[in-house]
Formats: structure tokens, C-alpha cells, sequence
């Protein structure tokens, strides 16, 4: 070999993590390019032809305001989910500098790869216009200030989460509730924490009330316990209620999961696990039912 | 000669020709078989070139999206004074019988120790369900660019690199997918350091000296390369019944999501270097059967338009693996198992409706997914397991795999 390839090869070596950093950043927005205008069968069946199906009244407002005052209400549907991958990974590491004291390029390399390429991530962003990278931002910035003792802006965050995917409202009730157990136990339950719970009970209570209105005005409860929010029909049996849940907490159970494993070593193989069983639940949906 | 020697060889020589003569057997029952693939595209180009003239310019009707070494054997088969058909299924057990030595002295020189493991590559390699019905039964090709392929590894065993570069050369002249083997090649390149890369330059001259009976014909020298350009336009779809991840997402447009698949591809390429440089894992001969096999699966794993046979040359790769170490023996099987009846279907044996086709691809995911772990876990774990790969004693170097 020769030795000008041996001092090429070294100095790629020493420098591969910061190319690496780079194709990858590359690759994520190239991607990202080639689906910004695609229109998944979601976009019909749940916010264009029948906006009822939509599980958000706020994110349903969103949208009918944004559908009629601009031309371009795909891309800019596919921009919100596109900046919510880029604020997961952001924040994925925050909060990876802030356990560890320093970010160095291989841990922000594993990370952005793991939140901009993983194959869930990209499918939800990419091929459907699902809001769930925006409520996990949200999600995430809740537990930020909740660690800095931001409480009523923690509530006020997951709350937004949960008014643009009431799917999240379970997840985010079992935050508060650890939280609030956590704090308790460690006897640092404050009056500020006390009135953050109350206020985010208050928002779940609107959107409860927000959010179960039929079409004759009625209301009907558990969303989540309903195949289809506008015939309220409810779902035939454990299986398709299981299955229902894989298609509402696929995103959150994959991300989720993957931003566990970075800090727990045990967590590594069940996180890849979760994202092939989400990877191919979704991806048999299409097969037979043209899902998203 | 040492009698007690001609004692061992001469139960070896009458399995081999015993083997031989049974995989000649089973192949010449399928030797009528006139497949879709056989009689609406080789049989059709074989007629062009026919009717063209007895002239080697009888080429330049070739009307075939295979490049022009192919083209210029179906010419000469042509001219042989038996049934098309027949000739060319010739030809390819004859490549069967090539690609079962190559196997063998692959698995020899990984196994050396070992009495019977030429016999054992090529018996098993012989006798395989998927070889036997691709060449004498399918009609199609595929041992031939795998041969060269395998001769590669076993030259790069060999430490023999020129010839690597020369028969990487002819397999790429034969078939595009011998691009399976370039991230291996790449690899080694980068982590052994023991060839120069202008080595590489001698597989565009030798793709270039198997188009010479093209370039006579009247081709342009560019044929050389130019038949892969419209190769790689050819099929436009995600899945094209490799049961890999994109048979879960076929309905989406590949006009529109064709590269993102590609640039994945060379994402986990990428990871997986990365790893091998920080963790300083070296290529030897007990781990680069492995890596070869992971590198050239993940290829057709996250590739898109993967044609149900891109699968060969990663199917013997592992029951390559599975002979030097039989602990690996559900790889190949399960490997197999998720792409014979694809074959069975091609040569007219059984359907293979929508929910074989998803067992399939589901077999084959999650086989790619646990091969990752537990490859990836051998190669870059921080204790002394990893020099249990390094260990002399013979078979032990896959005994985690």
C-alpha cells in the first residue's frame, strides 16, 4: 500500500465520526425532501375528507385554518412532523449532556442516527402526517422543565401534547403520577408542584370535554376504547383493541424505548425489538389494509 | 505415494463422483422445464442473435438487459448442435460444479485441519435445494457470478489480492448484484491496509477485456458499463419478491422513495465501519466469513427492486459458515426456508400467495435483525470473548455465532 493512502486513511480515521455526523444529517434531510410532499392515505382518512376522524380538536382546528388559507398544507403538515424528529433529537441530547457532563461527536452521532433515521421515526414522519414527533418534543420538554423545577411550564407542555394527540393523555397521567410519587416520597412535594397537577387535571377535564363530542352533540368517553371516533363503534375484541393501541403508541413505545436504551444497556435489545415489532405491525397494515 | 494416504483419499474420491453423479441425476429431471423467465427472455434473445447471421455481429441484435459476456455465451451456445434449452442448463451445472469446488476449498482453507472438508463443501454445495432448482431447473444463472465471487474470498483468504480484483472483475462483468461483495472489500481495504487502491483498478480493465468479444462485434468500449446504467432503472419497486423489509411497504411509489432505501443502506454500512475502527477490530480468517455474510445481507436486506435470487450468493455464504461451525446451521436454514418457495413457485411446484411472501419476509426480518445482534455482540464486545475468535483450536471461532 501506499504511504500516501496509509496518512489518508489516518486522517479519515481521526476525523470518520465528524464525516459520519455529516452524511447522516445529509441523509436525514434528504430524505425527509423526498416524502415532503407525499400524501399518505392518514391525510384522507383523518384530517383532508373526514377531519371528525382526526383524535385532536386542536390540531383539526390547526389544519382546517392552514387548509384554507395556503396552497401548500401537505408540506407544511410534513414540516411540523419533520421539526418535531428534529426537536426529539435535540433534546435526546440535552438531556444525554446533562446526565453525562459533556456531548462528544460519537454519542451525538448514535443519537441523531437513532432519532432521525430510525425506520419508525421515518415512517411516521415521512410516509404519514402523524403529530406524534411534536407531542413527544412536547413531552420531552415537560420532563426538562420538571427536572429544573419548572412545574406550571412542565404541566402547560405536556398538556399541549396531550390537546394534540389525546392518544398521549394516559402517558402523560402516568408522568404526573410518578412524578408526584416520586416527589412525595423524597418529602419535596411543594405548593407550586401541587398547583401545577391541579391546573394539568383542569386541561385533561377540557379536553376529555373537547374532545368526546359526537356528531349529534352527544358525548361519549374512552376515545381509546373506540375503533372508530365517528361511528363511535367500539372495538370488536382484545385483538383489535391491542392492535388499535399499536397503531396510537407505535411512535411513543419505539422513540421512547430508544431514548431508554441510550442510558440503559439492558434496554438496548428489547428497544430494537420494539421498533421491529412496530416496523412490521405498520408495515402489515399496509400490506392489507392500507393503514397510514 | 504413502498407501495409508491413498487408503483416506480414495473414500473421499468415490463420494465426491457418488454426489456428482446423484446432482447430475436430480438436475436432468428438471432439464424439460421451460420457466417464464427462460422462454420470454433467454430463449428470445437467443432466436435475435440466431436469425442475425453465423457472425460474431449476430451480438449486436441482442435485444437482453443481461451484459454482453452473457449474451456472448448464449450466442456460442446457440451454436451448439443440441436444444437451446438444454445447452444452457448445461452450462450452468457446469457452474454449479465449479461453484461446489470453489465452496470447497473455501471451507478447506477456513477448516484445514479437517479430512473432509473440501468433500463437505462441495458435496453439501452440490446438493443444496436452491442451487439445484436455479440452474437445472429455473434455468437461471446466478452460480456463475457466485463462483467468482467465492473465488474472491478464497483468494482474499489467500491474501492472494490481484486475483481478488480479478475475479470480483469477471463476477462484476456477469452480474451487477456481485456489488454484495464491495463493502466487504472496502472493509479489508481499510482495516488491513495490505493492497493499494489502485488494485482496484484492475476490476473495470478485466469487465473490460469480458466485453472484448462485444467490443469486435461493433459495440462502443463503453458496453462495458453503460449496461448497467438502464439495469438500475429497470425495476422501479421498492419489493420485487426478495422477502426483505419493502415487502411490508410495496405500495409506496419508488419514484419518490427509490434512493431513501439506498442512502439507509450505506447509513448502517456506515455504523458498522465505524464500530469496527473504534473498537479496532482486525479482519481474520475466523471472522471475515461473517462479516462478508453480514456485510452482502444487509445489502439485499435494505436494497430495493431485490430480485427473489439476489439471495444465492448470502444463502451459501452461510451454509459455508454452517459447515465450518454447525452451531450457525439455523442461519442458512432459515435463510433458505424464507426464499425456497419462491424458486418452487418459479419452476411451476405450488402458489405463493400474499401470506407465504409475508411469512417470508418476516422469517427473513427477523433472521436479520438477530444475525445483527449476535454478530454485531461477538465483534464489539469490550471482554475476552472476542479473543475466543482469535483462538487456534479449529471450529472454536464461531463457537458464539
Amino acid at each position: 500500500m501506499l504511504k500516501f493512502e496509509h496518512t489518508v486513511i489516518e486522517w479519515i480515521n481521526d476525523h470518520m465520526i465528524y464525516f459520519a455526523l455529516g452524511f447522516v444529517l445529509i441523509v436525514a434531510v434528504w430524505i425527509r425532501a423526498a416524502g415532503c410532499d407525499y400524501v399518505g392515505n392518514d391525510y384522507h382518512f383523518s384530517l383532508y375528507d373526514i377531519p371528525e376522524n382526526c383524535q385532536s380538536f386542536l390540531y383539526r382546528s390547526l389544519v382546517g385554518f392552514l387548509i384554507e388559507r395556503s396552497d401548500f398544507i401537505v408540506i407544511l403538515l410534513k414540516c411540523f412532523s419533520y421539526a418535531g424528529d428534529f426537536a426529539v433529537a435535540m433534546l435526546a441530547m440535552l438531556f444525554w449532556r446533562q446526565r453525562h457532563s459533556r456531548l462528544n461527536a460519537t454519542a451525538a452521532f448514535f443519537l441523531l442516527t437513532a432519532c432521525l433515521l430510525s425506520p419508525v421515526v421515518l415512517i411516521y414522519s415521512m410516509g404519514g402526517m402523524k403529530v406524534d414527533s411534536l407531542c413527544m418534543t412536547l413531552l420531552l420538554v415537560g420532563i426538562l422543565c420538571f427536572r429544573k423545577k419548572w412545574f406550571l411550564p412542565a404541566a402547560f407542555a405536556v398538556a399541549l401534547a396531550a390537546f394534540l394527540s389525546p392518544a398521549y393523555w394516559p402517558v402523560v397521567i402516568v408522568l404526573s403520577c410518578l412524578a408526584a410519587i416520586k416527589q412525595k416520597k423524597e418529602g419535596t412535594l411543594s405548593l407550586p408542584m401541587a398547583a401545577a397537577l391541579l391546573c394539568l387535571l383542569c386541561l385533561l377535564v377540557l379536553s376529555v370535554f373537547l374532545e368526546n363530542r359526537g356528531m349529534d352533540n352527544g358525548y361519549f368517553w374512552g376515545k381509546l376504547f373506540v375503533f372508530n371516533p365517528l361511528t363511535r363503534e367500539s372495538y370488536a375484541g382484545p385483538g383489535q383493541w391491542l392492535t388499535g393501541m399499536v397503531k396510537l403508541y407505535g411512535y411513543f413505545f419505539a422513540t421512547g424505548s430508544l431514548l431508554l436504551a441510550f442510558d440503559h444497556r439492558k434496554m438496548r435489545l428489547p428497544a430494537l425489538f420494539v421498533q421491529l415489532a412496530v416496523l412490521l405491525y405498520v408495515g402489515w397494515q399496509q400490506t392489507y389494509a392500507l393503514a397510514i | 505415494m504413502n498407501p495409508s494416504k491413498n487408503r483416506t483419499r480414495y473414500p473421499i474420491y468415490i463420494l465426491l463422483a457418488t454426489v456428482s453423479v446423484i446432482a447430475v441425476s436430480i438436475r436432468c429431471l428438471g432439464r424439460d422445464i421451460i420457466t417464464a423467465d427462460f422462454e420470454n427472455c433467454l430463449n428470445l434473445w437467443h432466436l435475435d442473435m440466431l436469425h442475425a447471421g453465423p457472425g460474431i455481429d449476430a451480438l449486436l441484435a441482442y435485444t437482453g438487459d443481461y451484459p454482453m459476456p452473457y449474451a456472448f455465451i448464449i450466442w456460442l451456445l446457440g451454436k451448439l448442435p443440441i436444444p437451446f434449452l438444454y445447452s444452457w442448463k448445461l452450462f450452468n451445472v457446469l457452474f454449479d460444479f465449479a461453484l461446489a469446488v470453489t465452496a470447497g476449498k473455501v471451507v478447506k482453507q477456513l477448516k484445514p485441519g479437517h479430512p473432509y472438508s473440501f468433500v463437505l463443501g462441495f458435496c453439501i454445495t452440490l446438493l443444496l435445494p436452491n442451487v439445484i432448482l436455479n440452474s437445472g431447473f429455473w434455468g437461471q444463472c446466478d452460480c456463475v457470478y457466485t463462483t467468482f465471487l467465492l473465488a474472491a474470498f478464497y483468494f482474499w483468504l489467500r491474501k492472494k489480492y490481484p486475483a481478488v480484483m480479478l475475479m470480483l472483475g469477471i463476477a462484476f462483468s456477469f452480474k451487477l448484484q456481485s456489488i454484495f461483495f464491495m463493502p466487504f472489500l472496502l472493509i479489508a481495504y481499510w482495516l488491513e491496509r495490505k493492497f493499494s487502491i489502485l488494485q482496484f483498478l484492475l476490476i473495470p480493465v478485466t469487465m473490460f477485456v469480458m466485453n472484448i468479444p462485444a467490443i469486435l462485434a461493433g459495440y462502443s468500449p463503453m458496453i462495458t458499463f453503460t449496461k448497467y446504467i438502464g439495469l438500475t432503472t429497470e425495476c422501479p419497486w421498492l419489493y420485487y419478491y426478495y422477502p426483505n423489509i419493502w415487502f411490508f411497504y410495496q405500495i409506496r411509489p419508488y419514484y419518490r422513495f427509490g434512493t431513501s432505501p439506498i442512502l439507509l443502506t450505506v447509513v448502517v454500512l456506515l455504523i458498522f465501519v465505524l464500530l469496527l475502527v473504534k473498537k479496532k477490530v482486525r479482519l481474520n480468517q475466523e471472522n471475515a466469513l461473517p462479516i462478508l455474510l453480514w456485510t452482502a445481507y444487509t445489502c439485499a436486506f435494505f436494497l430495493p427492486a431485490m430480485h427473489e435470487r439476489y439471495g444465492y450468493f448470502m444463502e451459501l455464504l452461510a451454509v459455508i459458515m454452517a459447515i465450518v461451525n454447525i452451531r450457525s446451521l439455523w442461519i442458512p436454514l432459515i435463510m433458505i426456508a424464507c426464499t425456497l418457495p419462491k424458486y418452487l413457485f418459479a419452476v411451476g411446484i405450488g402458489e405463493n400467495p400474499l401470506s407465504i411472501q409475508m411469512a417470508e419476509a418476516f422469517g427473513n426480518s427477523v433472521l436479520y435483525v438477530v444475525y445483527t445482534c449476535v454478530l454485531w455482540s461477538q465483534l464489539f464486545q469490550r471482554n475476552e470473548h472476542r479473543h475466543l475468535l482469535k483462538s487456534e483450536k479449529e471450529g472454536k471461532a464461531y463457537a458464539e455465532i
